[in-house]
């Protein structure tokens, strides 16, 4: 069931992401529907299919990048790898670290791979500007996050009193709010 | 919910992190083909954004009080465009005509008379719809479009600013389709990454972007088509002219269009105005940069220059 709804996720992450970017930007800062769907695989999903679905996700934001596949993929996989080694999932994360979580990988992802593109093909990083693209975008992802979160988590608990589903009691985007 | 650490994390995360590494250096084109493979994918989804788009633009301009005002503005902005491409087309057939007219006074007039003949391939304009929309931001690329190699879309291809009020003037003004309605046409980009049934256009911005151009000087009988030069993508808000020789007269508000001489592309079509140009002391060449005709798409959709075998050659074979 987690996979489905990663699944598509991802999908409508990368529909977003090449067809309405801009449109849903405020004042030049753009959500990143790819690095939502990032965190909610680091977050929701067990080691081994976090990393295979931060490979996919990164590969899906490469293909919407310029320049040479995989940079995305290589700087997904490393970061994930590094938050489930530091954070190690015994437990759902409390929401507020999940959010943490998201933000953190978001700015992580954009800044490593943005920089790692223009040195591949000899352009200078202009750090300042990076790196407020990238909070902006990591703020952005941060709060749709929360949002996705809070919403899970209302509906989760509506369909609680009329169905009693356990998928639900056990929480797909951590049982937090179930 | 507690469980374990995976024994094979370790592993796994560094083999695809290899494979990350080694797609790195997967050559361009192969990745341009998994790309096109993803974005065919993604069609659909792109369709219902599409239709979701256009209703909540219909809603929102029902609900809006200034709806007619916004409308008519939008009216007048169209029309405004279209008499500056048609500003823009006549000047290029000027400077055409200028150039026959200094060949003909150079070489003199041939003793043979001759008419001319149909061309064996004919310019036609494709329409596609923009389903993505353009943002430079973190190394996003491409703007993406609904025609693909099934409609015959090749890499390289020209794409134009659609302006569908310059069709009705040229049309209105006794010119006819097929001729140099085609010219002074704004360039968008070229076409990327082609998929079976989308594609993407590379802006004129884009760092990969070059195409041949040429300088137009502006002088009392119209515009005089100078030296051939590229254009350059910098990846910024403007573009870069080089190979423009020291020798060669240029300034500030020149303007740039395709290389007309390219038997590919027979009539000029706009890039952009010259917006500085600098000659370092000794040096060769220029350091021109350009503004671009278009630097954002904003409409819904763009043409695509492609050509086909002209009818008329066809039946009289």
């Amino acid at each position: 069931m987690k996979h489905i709804a990663l699944i598509l996720m991802a999908y409508v992450g990368f529909v977003l992401d090449l067809g309405a970017h801009s449109e849903l930007s405020l004042n030049g800062v753009s959500p990143e529907f790819l690095l939502l769907a990032l965190s909610v695989a680091a977050t929701c999903q067990r080691d081994k299919s976090a990393i295979i679905w931060a490979a996919v996700i990164g590969f899906l934001v490469d293909c919407i990048s310029s320049g040479p596949l995989g940079v995305t993929m290589f700087c997904s996989i490393a970061a994930v790898f590094a938050v489930r080694k530091m954070l190690p999932r015994r437990k759902p994360y409390y929401p507020p670290i999940s959010v943490g979580i998201c933000a953190v990988l978001a700015f992580v992802v954009l800044v490593s791979s943005s920089a790692a593109r223009s040195l591949i093909v000899g352009q200078a990083v202009d750090w300042r500007s990076l790196l407020t693209l990238a909070a902006g975008g990591a703020g952005y992802t941060a709060a749709l996050f929360t949002g996705l979160r809070v919403t899970y988590g209302g509906v989760a608990r509506v369909l609680l009193r009329f169905v009693g589903a356990d998928s639900f009691r056990r929480g797909a985007m951590g049982g937090r709010y179930s | 919910m507690s469980h374990k650490p995976s024994r094979i994390l370790f592993p796994l995360t560094i083999a695809l992190c290899l494979l990350a590494l080694a797609l790195t250096g997967v050559p361009q084109s192969i990745a341009n083909k998994a790309r096109a493979i993803v974005f065919d994918a993604s069609l659909p989804g792109h369709r219902l954004l599409a239709v979701a788009r256009t209703k909540i633009i219909a809603a929102r301009e029902r609900h809006s009080p200034d709806a007619e005002h916004d409308r008519r503005m939008r009216d007048l902005e169209l029309q405004a465009r279209g008499w500056q491409q048609r500003y823009r087309q006549l000047q290029a057939q000027n400077g055409l005509l200028n150039e026959k007219l200094t060949a003909a006074v150079r070489d003199g007039v041939s003793p043979y008379r001759g008419s001319p003949a149909e061309p064996l391939v004919v310019p036609q304009l494709l329409q596609a719809s923009v389903l993505g929309d353009e943002s430079a931001a973190m190394w996003r690329s491409g703007t993406l479009i609904d025609r693909g190699s099934a409609d015959g879309l090749r890499e390289s291809t020209l794409v134009l600013e659609e302006v569908a009020a310059l069709v009705d003037q040229g049309v209105s003004a006794g010119l006819s389709a097929g001729q140099p309605i085609y010219s002074g046409r704004n360039v968008v980009g070229k076409i990327g990454v082609v998929g079976r049934w989308t594609s993407t256009i590379q802006p004129l911005t884009d760092p990969k972007f070059r195409g041949m151009a040429q300088l137009a000087r502006k002088t009392p009988n119209g515009i005089t088509f100078a030296s051939t030069a590229i254009l350059e993508g910098t990846g910024e808000d403007f573009c870069r002219l080089t190979l423009v020789p020291a020798t060669e007269a240029v300034s500030v508000g020149d303007e740039v269009y395709t290389n007309h001489d390219d038997s590919t592309l027979p009539f000029p079509f706009f890039y952009g105005t010259v917006i500085q140009a600098d000659l370092k002391p000794g040096a060769s060449h220029w350091e021109i940069r350009v503004e671009p005709a278009v630097k954002q798409i904003d409409s819904h959709t763009v043409q695509i220059l492609t050509r086909s075998l002209n009818p008329a050659r066809q039946l009289a074979n």
